[in-house]
């Protein structure tokens, strides 16, 4: 009996879309509720993803080592030919290139300052020539800051520097409190002689032996140093991208997940059904049939609502515009304006994260279709009750 | 850890595959030791009632539970090596997992072929109303209790006990196997090579067995290619490890199982294994099946169905792992002119 | 025509849960056999457990003791699993009709062939044919909340003759109805079982009493259904 196979798909789903229709109400809510919920899980995991994908992919291009002399007063500036001398003689350590930049007040707070196109990452630069002694390459937050497109900058001197262009917008993630000047500026404004440097960089032939290399070379100083590697920083970003937005919902997400089950239970049970399931299943419909036709309801409201919350979630988090007050929402912080982030593995995510809602919700339905079923049936086969 | 969205899309399958099954134990715990057949009192009706609940639900559960046990095993292969410093395949996440990884997938094996075995006693149990095998098919549905809670339980320490900021050297460990081969776990060249021969002849063997018992229409005795099957399956995973994974990497001494899923080596893993897993549900279908069909002779013909079935599954399962064992091995040898 | 055929209940015994927790019996041994190609009448007064036969007949109740065979399987016995699809071949014209009413006539006839595996024009045929049948043709757009008694009865009749059942089970099916349909109802139902149908009809008209298509009569009292007209041999 029952192996003669169940009932075609399409009556059956056609006739799930009729119930939908049947049930507007109870349908747009449980639609509005998926569709909320799902955006509300996938925007802040896509943004923590997205933002970390973006920090590996600029962190690529720093250096794996960077030597940084300390003394009694903290940081301190390095003697650049000492230095590239000493670094060159610990094995693995390549290129060992002096940097000269530093921090300084501008107008409307703490800027960047660099001197070396090496240190700027390459979408900043798309064929911009270097700055000459008292011009600036700026960052769009310095930008706008600056008046009559001139620029004072203050640390151990005060310098006035005139803006002769902007960096690119799609570099903004980084570049927005930059300020690219000719050496002998940002000498004289971070208080340094001809032959100082602020820091070493260091490359390596793998990443994985930047701890040995660290070691080597902390002994290869004459001076006290402090080397951070590539790794540690982009982890320090992790860390970040990961905010405390994110953090929050990852920990209620099970809460997320449990009023999911009982909102999906609320809406699609048996409430008010049952008679009506009684009926089915006095006419031939089995305990499968109905499961299968209210799974199909669900998927019918559910698979929109999914799409429309990731939809949404994509939107909030790779559109410049929504990107802004996605992260002031989620980071607290309005550091990263128009953020540009990077999409790859944003399918996988996006798969993932359909399946961390969706297999509940097809729980919930399937489970409080069961239970409904099973009172429907006592009712049928117990008490009778036609009308 | 915890924050990977992967690990919480293999949590939600494994939460929603338990309470499927739990809200099918429910039902099937009073059908287990009380079942009446034929009885019409309200008390039998109702553990009916549950009975196919419960069947719908165990069905749903196993679904959701195979999920979550493959999804476990993507995470194992190729997704949370990219957490562990130092790890390239598997066998750095285990080894970060700290000795949980590996008894949480014995136990998710065990558990999945007790719910299979459940599978099948249902399957059969659907084809006459008297319902012959309920009280079998709830306790064996009951059975997979115990395997399941330690399958969860030791999947969770694994996940807590990676480190992210403790690296693990992953070849190392696969190679200490190799410079070390008194210690566990390794297998000298002759061990490997007898593995090897053992794995081809008993595949062949069982496939002979399974195409046997196909054109036969079922007919033949099914407890002899089970029984040959669970054997088999305990050569053969030494034998890809230690043998025919060498042709995939093209490197001698590096046995190590977990690389073979990379894509790097086109996930063969997936396919040889799943082979092997296949044969082995196909022996467990094959040996319930045939003692079902010995008990109760108004399910035979369903029995004999199911078995015929269970039998080509093998039979092309087998082929297939052939095919991916020996067929690198003698590509290798017609292009070098010479075995690993 | 084998003896094995058709409905049959042997020692049918049933009551509904008493008040105090005591079961009143309504039904005691009932033992009956209704043949396929014939119409049977089931009459009794009210109260005297026709629907409630009916609806074990139908496989809706369970009998506290003895049995019912449906082509020679104890169905009654079944669990739900099998007895649910088996339902598939039973047409039941409920007394209180339970009809869908927000849905149109035409979708209340849909009802029982969604899960049977058909193809949609094989469906839409059925149900044309069915409201042709019970002169409901004009009407199959309608919200059956839009309906009259008699024609939501008519149109519950319908119902349980779209799927092609083997045995229909008619609840007082010309309760609301004018004398010239109750006759055309008769003869429906007289053209179903000559199709090989089993045929059971409960109820209290007189109209139907004494209808020439009905073939067998039996009467429901104190628990117990006797043979009344030309005499029957039970299985
Ligand atoms: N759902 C029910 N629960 C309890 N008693 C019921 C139920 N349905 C019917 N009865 C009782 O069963 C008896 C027979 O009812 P019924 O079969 O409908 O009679 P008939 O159809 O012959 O008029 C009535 O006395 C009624 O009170
Ligand atoms: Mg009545």
């Amino acid at each position: 009996m029952s192996g003669d196979g169940g009932p075609r798909w399409s009556p059956l789903a056609v006739w799930a879309a009729r119930e939908v229709q049947r049930e507007a109400g109870r349908s747009c809510l449980l639609f509005a509720f998926l569709f909320l919920l799902v955006a509300i899980i996938a925007t802040p995991m896509l943004f923590s993803h997205a933002l970390a994908v973006t920090w590996t992919r600029w962190m690529e291009q720093t250096p794996h080592l960077v030597v940084r002399r300390i003394d009694a007063g903290g940081w301190a500036p390095l003697p650049a030919e000492a230095a590239v001398h000493y670094a060159r003689k610990v094995p693995g350590a390549l290129d060992p290139t002096p940097r000269l930049w530093g921090v300084a007040t501008g107008p409307a707070g703490p800027v960047t300052v660099v001197t070396a196109p090496a240190d700027l990452p390459a979408e900043g630069l798309p064929g911009q020539r270097p700055p000459a002694p008292g011009e600036a390459v700026v960052g769009r937050a310095v930008a706008d800051a600056a008046v009559d497109n001139h620029l004072v900058l203050e640390q151990m001197d005060r310098v006035t520097l005139a803006i002769v262009a902007t960096f690119p917008d799609n570099s903004v993630m980084v570049t927005h409190d930059l300020v690219w000047v000719a050496p002998p500026d940002a000498r004289r404004l971070l208080g340094m002689l001809p032959d100082q440097a602020s820091d070493l960089a260091v490359r390596l032939f793998r990443s994985e032996s930047a701890s040995a290399v660290a070691a080597d070379l902390a002994a290869a100083f004459p001076w006290p140093v402090r080397i951070i590697d590539r790794d540690t920083m982009t982890e320090g970003l992790r860390r970040r991208a990961m905010g405390k937005g994110v953090a929050a919902l990852m920990l209620s997400l099970p809460a997320l997940l449990a009023f999911l089950w009982v909102m999906t239970g609320a809406v699609t049970g048996p409430a008010g059904r049952s008679a009506y399931w009684g009926v089915l299943s006095a006419m031939g419909w089995t305990t499968a049939d109905l499961v299968r036709l209210q799974v199909a309801k669900a998927l019918l409201v559910g698979m929109p609502a999914l799409a429309v919350g990731l939809a949404v979630a994509c939107g909030a988090v790779f559109h410049p515009m929504a990107a802004a007050w996605t992260a002031f929402l989620l980071m607290g912080t309005q550091q990263l304006p128009a953020l540009a982030l990077d999409g790859s593995g944003a399918v996988v995510m996006l798969l993932q994260i359909a399946a961390v809602v969706g297999l509940p919700f097809l729980a919930a339905v399937f489970l409080t279709t069961l239970r409904g079923v099973e009172g429907a049936a006592r009712s049928t086969m117990e008490a009778g009750q036609w009308h | 850890m915890i924050a990977h969205p992967f690990t919480w899309t293999f949590w939600a399958a494994v939460a929603t595959g338990l309470i499927l099954y739990g809200a099918g134990v429910r039902s099937a715990l009073a059908v287990a030791w009380h079942w009446s057949p034929g009885a019409a009192d309200g008390a039998q009706l109702r553990r009916e009632r549950n009975w196919e609940m419960a069947c719908l639900l165990g069905r749903w559960a196993l679904a959701g539970l195979t999920g979550a046990a493959l999804l476990w095993l993507v995470g194992v292969v190729a997704v949370w090596h990219g957490m562990v410093p130092g790890a390239m395949c598997g066998t750095g996440v285990l080894q970060a997992m700290g000795g949980h990884g590996v008894r949480a997938m014995a136990f998710w094996a065990m558990a999945l072929l007790a719910l299979h075995g459940w599978r099948v006693l249902d399957r059969l149990d659907s084809h006459h109303p008297d319902g012959l095998l309920t009280p079998t098919a709830a306790r064996v549905l009951l059975l997979a209790a115990p395997l399941l809670v330690p399958a969860v339980i030791h999947s969770w320490l694994a996940l807590m006990h990676i480190d992210p900021a403790a690296p693990v050297s992953c070849c190392a460990a696969v190679y200490d196997q190799v410079l070390r081969p008194t210690g566990t776990g390794a297998m000298g060249r002759g061990g490997a090579l007898a593995a090897g021969w053992l794995s081809l002849a008993g595949g062949g063997l069982l496939a002979v067995l399974a195409g046997l018992q196909w054109r036969c229409g079922g007919k033949c005795s099914g407890a002899l290619p089970a029984v040959v099957a669970a054997g088999w399956v305990v050569v053969a995973a030494p034998a890809v490890k230690h043998l025919w994974s060498a042709y995939y990497y093209q490197v001698l001494s590096h046995p190590c199982p977990w690389c073979l899923f990379l894509p790097d080596h086109y996930g063969a893993g997936f396919a040889v294994y799943g082979a092997m897993a296949v044969t082995l549900t196909a022996g467990v279908t094959l040996w319930t099946a045939d003692r079902v069909r010995r008990r109760h002779p108004l399910l035979s013909d369903a029995a004999t169905t199911l078995m015929v079935r269970a039998a080509r599954r093998m039979l092309l399962a087998l082929l297939l792992f052939i095919l991916l064992t020996a067929g690198p091995a003698l590509a290798w040898k017609l292009r070098t002119g010479l075995w690993l | 025509m084998a003896l094995n055929a058709g409905l049959a209940c042997h020692g049918l015994r049933f009551g509904w849960p008493g008040e105090q927790g005591d079961d009143r019996i309504l039904l005691q041994a009932v033992t009956a056999w209704f043949q396929p190609g014939r119409v049977s009448l089931v009459t009794g007064a009210t109260g005297a457990g026709k629907s409630t036969l009916l609806h074990l007949l139908g496989g809706l109740l369970r009998p506290v003791a003895g049995e019912v065979r449906a082509e020679d399987q104890p169905v009654s016995r079944w669990p739900a699993r099998h007895r649910d699809p088996w339902r598939r071949r039973v047409g039941m014209v409920f007394q209180h009709l339970a009809l869908v009413p927000d849905l149109s006539v035409a979708e209340n006839l849909l009802l029982p062939l969604v899960p049977r595996g058909m193809k949609w024009s094989a469906m839409q045929a059925a149900i044309t044919r069915q409201l042709e049948a019970v002169e409901l043709g004009q009407l199959a757009a309608k919200p059956v909340y839009t309906l009259s008694g008699g024609q939501r009865q008519r149109l519950a009749i319908a119902r349980a003759l779209v799927g092609a059942p083997r045995f229909v089970l008619a609840d007082e099916p010309t309760a609301f109805q004018d004398d010239r349909q109750a006759a055309r109802i008769c003869a429906q139902m007289g053209a179903v079982a000559r199709t090989g149908v089993v045929v059971v009809i409960g109820s209290h008209d007189p109209r139907l009493r004494n209808a020439s298509e009905v073939d067998d009569r039996w009467h429901l009292a104190a628990g117990r259904l006797t043979a009344v007209g030309p005499p029957q041999a039970a299985p």
